[in-house]
């Protein structure tokens, strides 16, 4: 008796709870339904009245437009996919959706981002790159040609590691790095004993606390290159180097190429630019391509614009040409990448002369400046990741004879490949 | 199209609802028979034909068959159907598997043969086995032919289940093309399938499969044991929570639509046996091969060899579905050969061991397996299995393999732990049960998963150009 009781009572307590349920159940079923319309129509109705924007300032490209509508373009189904990254392009409130997935990212403990490594205190690097092998070893067999042909001239050689293979100490724990002293060491090891080549690997190591890279960019600092420049002044036989110099800030304001990559904008950088004191530094620079002449190496309206690194000679040129005032006979040939753009701020006072020339953008004919201005040495300059995958050096270098296709040709080829650093 | 896009989800998605309930009753399946022709035609325009064809094609098989049963001329119907089984399989077989076929003939033949490889038509795999089970089921009398073609068409075409299942049998669905119900709870439940898969999809499985592409890409004799297994790790989440995602989303989409769907995956993970990962995972596509293969062969009440000979004929069928490729045919023999061996040899010992080592067991083999699926040869198979026991002398642990997994360490726990009903059931007991904000607190998770999904989904055609001055 008092046992039927108990199971009538838990039957009844079972058959409550089973409601309960069941309409707790239908009750989250149609909040969900409503949730997802409103939603649907929240989303749809601010996608259907924000206006389509050409351009997106943070991932500094053109956005994709409404596609023509046409028989053609929908049986090919380029329309289709075109209007699918309409919309996503297009998307209400882009920037908001991509800084909360990075914040989500972060949350989970990744520490890498779009091939850049989140690095501690906001520090952001590149992923290093792999060695282009056949372009590597077709520059370095040029190099040495050249030296070759040239045995009356100095020839400097040296390569800057990246911030991933230096910042040892602000990098993710255990992140995969390349060895880039072993491609120092290799590259060296192939140019021969007629070029002198200047490791800087140790210099920059030892400061490494001392901000020598940016945070958000993949370039190195002024400090840095200032660092490099105190280190191989001797070698490069500059006596009596400019110790003291004026540092002027002049934006705290940039957000460089890594940033943009990552989509990681916590940091910004400062940008300064170093004045050697009590050394007389005057002179003059000519930016063929745009025929222009000015009295400073630094443009200063480039610190309106994103790319704030270009404060130095406005970015990368064919051929930049700076005479100074300086007494000395000497005429250097530097061939580079951008990471010399910060560095010729230290050479103006000990040549008379400096001819800088981006190769990846330099098709005439290099044995033309040599002789016309009297070159007494030359220097290349690259970073490390920059010169493991460029594909431009060897075809400068060259002469006439040992080009196989005409100049024209071999134009195409190069500007169609777009280099990964600058 | 897919679903795990921001023009499905706001554009697609609402147009189509929009439409569906403002239309009355009797013209939703034509609404749902074009929004699905547009979804199939939206990738690959030209394939469209093909859907068409397959349609009609089968639909006066249907009525063919049916009217030779119904005159008795069995001849005539035998021949119809083998026919329609021909050209099912034929396109199927065109398809999908004329490149491998070509590339293999080619290997053995002392001359080669140019062919071009053929765009492979979405979802070609999964509507064939659709009309295949139609064709069947008629001729067997099991059900009615269909004789309102848009019915017909919208079974082989629905776009919820059109390019990844489940594959749907006719005659579960037959009353539902008729009529069914649609209503806000059940568009509502239909929500909440969806807003799961879509979050295993977007949120788990593509966030592992980075990992897992960054260490596949590795060189294989690099590979630390331990590294190894973090790769292959990853896969097994991804492979789940990518495919069993896909599903739910179907599965929801349905229910918004008022059709059910049979469930595809039941954790599969937590299988005790190969012969339960089995009942667990891809259980339409395992319904399938069992109703149309498996049991026409006789099954298991056959002799012991014919048996056996059952059970190895429905295993490389199974693996060569999956894909044109030798290692897909490899890893179905390697699930024969272990499926007889739970149901003969091992079937004792089995019964025996504890059940933390029987989860060890199938997790083992089980993982093993997804290194022959994802591996493009069977040469990258080996090989890399051989990096996951070591015997490429790169070692047991290195700081890739550490920083692996610091990287990955949370998101593979939480993506271990859910894929057994632990975390769902105990999401469940806690929205259900006493207390007052719970459902909406469970609604707010929904909606979490919701927004930070679409995050990820703008950010995958994040892109940035960085140096517009070339």
């Amino acid at each position: 008796m008092e046992n039927r009781k108990r199971n009538a009572r838990y039957a009844q307590k079972m058959a409550r709870r089973r409601k309960r349920i069941r309409i707790k159940m239908r009750k989250q079923y149609r909040l969900s339904a409503w949730l997802l319309l409103l939603s649907l129509v929240v989303i749809v109705t601010a996608n259907a009245i924000k206006k389509d924007s050409d351009f997106s300032e943070t991932e500094n490209r053109m956005l994709a437009q409404k596609p023509e509508f046409g028989w053609k373009e929908i049986s090919d189904g380029s329309f289709m996919k075109d209007y699918e990254s309409y919309v996503s392009d297009q998307f209400v409130g882009r920037d908001w959706w991509i800084s909360l997935k990075l914040s989500a990212d972060r949350l989970l403990g990744k520490k890498e981002s779009n091939g850049v490594y989140l690095g501690k205190e906001k520090y952001l690097m590149e992923v290093l790159s792999k060695p282009d092998e056949i372009n590597l070893e077709r520059n370095l067999n040029a190099a040495a040609d050249f030296q070759k042909r040239h045995p009356d001239l100095n020839f400097f050689f040296t390569l800057i590691p990246n911030a991933a293979y230096i910042l040892t100490d602000y990098m993710p724990a255990d992140a995969p790095v390349r060895d880039q002293s072993k491609d120092i060491e290799n590259i060296k090891n192939k140019l021969g004993s007629g070029i002198h080549f200047l490791d800087v690997t140790d210099t920059l190591k030892e400061h490494q606390a001392d901000g020598i890279y940016y945070k958000t960019d993949h370039h190195w600092t002024s400090r840095g290159a200032y660092e490099v420049f105190q280190a191989i002044a001797p070698e490069l036989q500059i006596e009596n180097p400019a110790l003291e110099y004026e540092i002027y800030p002049v934006t705290d304001q940039f957000s460089g190429t890594l940033a943009s990559k990552s989509g990681y904008r916590k940091a910004s950088d400062t940008i300064e630019i170093y004045v050697p004191k009590d050394v007389k530094n005057d002179y003059v620079v000519y930016y063929p391509d745009e025929q222009r002449k000015t009295a400073s190496m630094y443009e200063s309206d480039r610190l309106e614009q994103k790319d704030k690194y270009e404060v130095f000679f406005g970015g990368n040129h064919a051929l930049v040409d700076i005479t100074t005032t300086c007494e000395q006979e000497r005429c250097l040939l530097l061939f580079k990448d951008s990471y010399a753009n910060s560095f010729v701020q230290f050479l103006t006072p000990y040549f008379r002369e400096i001819v800088m020339v981006d190769p990846r953008y330099y098709y005439e004919d290099i044995e033309n400046v040599i002789s016309s201005k009297r070159v007494t040495d030359v220097l290349f300059l690259y970073n490390v990741n920059t010169f493991l995958s460029d594909n431009s050096l060897a075809d400068v270098l060259a002469t006439e004879s040992d080009m196989p296709e005409t100049p024209e040709s071999e134009t195409e080829e190069k500007s169609s490949e777009t280099p990964q650093n600058s | 199209m897919i679903f795990s896009s921001i023009f499905f989800l706001y554009v697609f998605l609402p147009i189509t609802l929009l439409i569906y309930f403002l239309m009355p009753k009797p013209g939703r399946n034509v609404v749902l028979l074009i929004v699905s022709l547009i979804f199939y035609a939206w990738g690959e325009p030209i394939y469209i034909f093909l859907m068409i064809f397959s349609i009609v094609f089968n639909y006066l098989t249907g009525i063919e068959l049916e009217y030779y049963q119904e005159t008795g001329d069995w001849k005539k119907e035998r021949f119809c159907f083998w026919l329609s089984v021909a050209v099912n399989l034929g396109l199927l077989g065109f398809f999908k598997y004329y490149g491998f076929f070509m590339e293999n003939l080619n290997a053995i033949l002392p001359f080669q043969i140019p062919y071009k490889e053929l765009p492979l038509p979405i979802g070609i795999s999964f509507y064939t086995f659709q009309t295949l089970s139609y064709v069947i089921d008629v001729y067997r009398g099991n059900v009615r032919a269909q004789r309102n073609l848009i019915s017909f068409g919208l079974y082989v075409s629905m776009f919820p289940q059109l390019i990844a299942g489940p594959i749907v049998q006719y005659s579960d669905i037959e009353k539902q093309l008729k009529k069914r119900k649609t209503s806000l709870t059940r568009f509502g439940e239909g929500t909440t399938w969806f807003l799961r898969g879509l979050g295993k999809k977007v949120l788990l499985a593509n966030n592992i499969g980075m990992a897992f592409d960054t260490i596949v890409a590795m060189p294989t004799n690099e590979l630390s044991v331990v590294t190894a297994w973090i790769g292959c790790l990853a896969y097994t989440m991804q492979i789940y929570y990518d495919f069993s995602g896909y599903s739910d989303m179907a599965i929801g989409l349905g229910k918004m639509f008022g059709f059910e769907f049979m469930k595809n995956f039941d954790y599969p993970y937590i299988s005790k046996s190969i012969t339960e990962f089995w009942r667990r995972w891809h259980i339409s596509l395992g319904s399938w091969f069992r109703e149309y293969v498996y049991i026409p062969l006789g099954g298991n009440r056959v002799s012991l060899p014919k048996c056996i000979r059952n059970i190895f004929v429905v295993w490389i069928l199974t693996g060569f579905w999956h894909g044109a490729e030798w290692n897909f045919m490899l890893w179905g023999l390697y699930y024969g050969i272990l499926l007889f061996l739970e149901k003969y040899v091992l079937k004792g010992v089995m019964e025996k061991l504890p059940g933390f080592l029987k989860h060890i067991y199938t997790m083992f083999f089980v993982m093993t397996g997804w290194v022959f699926f994802f591996s493009g040869s069977m040469g990258k198979a080996f090989s890399y299995l051989g990096a996951m026991f070591g015997m490429n002398g790169a070692g047991f642990i290195d700081a890739t393999a550490r920083y692996y997994l610091k990287s990955n360490f949370w998101i593979l726990l939480f993506a271990s732990i859910c894929a057994t009903p632990v975390i769902y059931r105990g999401f469940r007991s806690f929205a259900f049960s006493k207390g007052k904000y719970k459902v909406g607190i469970s609604v707010f998770v929904y909606g979490g998963i919701l927004i930070l999904s679409t995050a990820y989904l703008v950010n995958a055609t994040y892109n940035p150009f960085l140096y517009f001055r070339f």
